[in-house]
């Protein structure tokens, strides 16, 4: 379970705390979702399958209850989705000035690049793990995406 | 160790790939004595004249895919190694993630990229391309960042005993990543090479710049930078450290 390192803020050692005790929970228990409301704080933390939970680091001093929630997948998420396979910044394009690799509409094979994820300076081809036409795509160029993010659909 | 030698070759890490897709799964080393489309981050161009190193490792399934970006810094540790070994005396060192270093200017670059074959989605193999390129003889000039090479540094640096010096290195300090088990101990390694710790840097993410001290590496290799409010991780981005960050910003205030 990887988990990125609290980006410490004045009031951070309780929010720390207190969304660690919730991952545990919710990790214990297997449970999708755990939340708590004390003093007037909201923390709430989602789980994806198996997946790590994710954590986010709190931006400065963004509110805890918005930075503790997990980028939740579509509900009911639709087959055919692709989803990160690592943690990193999603491109769409090989460089800013090409080409998208794939556009919304596009048919695709099993095995082609339709995404590039840059972790560290190390370039991941993502590749189509089946073929169809991309229906939806749900990352900007030069966006961060966490493990088992969806990405597109292709359909 | 298997190696393929061309006299010039569009880049050596393309082909890399090109072997992987007809089955080759490595370890083997691609070198040109030059490039004529040498690569670097997002596109960029590396200048590839003959003189200076180009080589790209290729590996298959050398750790979990969600590890992978942890070569950056296997390959940046050992490419420390061997700039220490041809160039003894010189002060080498790293820029994160894996920029190498002689005094303030860059004197070799690395850029790691994989790609899957054999059906996506985790069910195939992974090939992963280690491009590194050093300025051996010569080095380009009019970049954004001060740029150097062994020559200015060691009396008749060679380009053969360069790539002997990285590829040995390379192959130790893999044998010390295994698979990411020993991540710990490159990361150590890394630190003790590191340009600019504790020292303003300024980060150029897609997404905007931020300023603040370079405080570290978190357990996953990503960048510390500590401002007023706290700490914040990056994990993609172009590192600016003091001296020719405050010139980036001179050159930006006068509207170049």
């Amino acid at each position: 379970m990887k988990k990125p390192a609290a980006a410490p803020t004045k009031d951070a050692p309780l929010d720390a705390a207190l969304v660690e005790a919730l991952a545990r929970i919710a990790a214990e228990h297997d449970l999708s979702e755990a939340e708590v409301e004390h003093d007037g704080l909201r923390v709430r933390v989602a789980r994806e399958r198996r997946a790590a939970t994710v954590i986010h680091a709190a931006p400065m001093a963004a509110p805890v209850a918005a930075s503790a929630v997990a980028p939740a997948a579509p509900a009911g998420e639709e087959s055919g989705t692709v989803k990160s396979p690592m943690i990193g910044t999603a491109y769409l394009r090989p460089s800013p000035e090409a080409k998208p690799f794939v556009e919304i509409g596009m048919a695709v094979k099993a095995g082609e690049r339709i995404l590039l994820v840059e972790a560290m300076k190390t370039f991941n081809d993502i590749v189509a793990p089946h073929g169809g036409v991309v229906t939806k795509i749900f990352v900007e160029d030069g966006t961060p995406v966490e493990y088992g993010q969806p990405l597109m659909v292709i359909a | 160790m298997r190696v393929r030698r061309h006299e010039v070759l569009d880049s050596t890490s393309d082909e890399a790939f090109r072997l992987a897709q007809a089955g080759e799964r490595g370890p083997i080393w691609v070198v040109a004595t030059e490039q004529a489309g040498g690569r670097g981050r997002r596109g960029r161009a590396w200048a590839s004249p003959p003189g200076n190193l180009y080589a790209t490792l290729l590996l298959t399934d050398p750790g979990p895919r969600a590890r992978l970006h942890e070569l950056g810094f296997v390959a940046g540790v050992a490419l420390a190694d061997a700039l220490a070994e041809v160039a003894p005396g010189a002060d080498v060192g790293l820029k994160w993630p894996n920029d190498g270093m002689i005094g303030p200017a860059k004197a070799a670059g690395i850029l790691v990229e994989a790609t899957e074959f054999g059906g996506g989605g985790g069910g195939g193999a992974t090939a992963c391309a280690i491009g590194i390129g050093v300025n051996v003889a010569s080095h380009p000039s009019g970049l954004a960042y001060p740029a150097t090479c062994l020559a200015a540094h060691a009396r008749a640096p060679r380009v053969e005993a360069t790539f002997g010096a990285l590829a040995t290195a390379l192959d130790a300090r893999l044998a010390q990543w295994r698979g990411g088990e020993g991540f710990s101990a490159i990361r150590d390694a890394w630190l003790g090479r590191a340009r600019g710790l504790g020292r303003p840097i300024r980060v150029e993410t897609a997404k905007g710049a931020l300023e603040g001290a370079f405080a570290g590496l978190d357990a996953t290799g990503r960048l510390l930078v500590a401002d007023g409010d706290g700490e914040s991780a990056v994990e993609s981005g172009d590192v600016f450290i003091a001296a020719d960050f405050v010139r980036a910003r001179i050159s930006e205030d006068v509207g170049t």
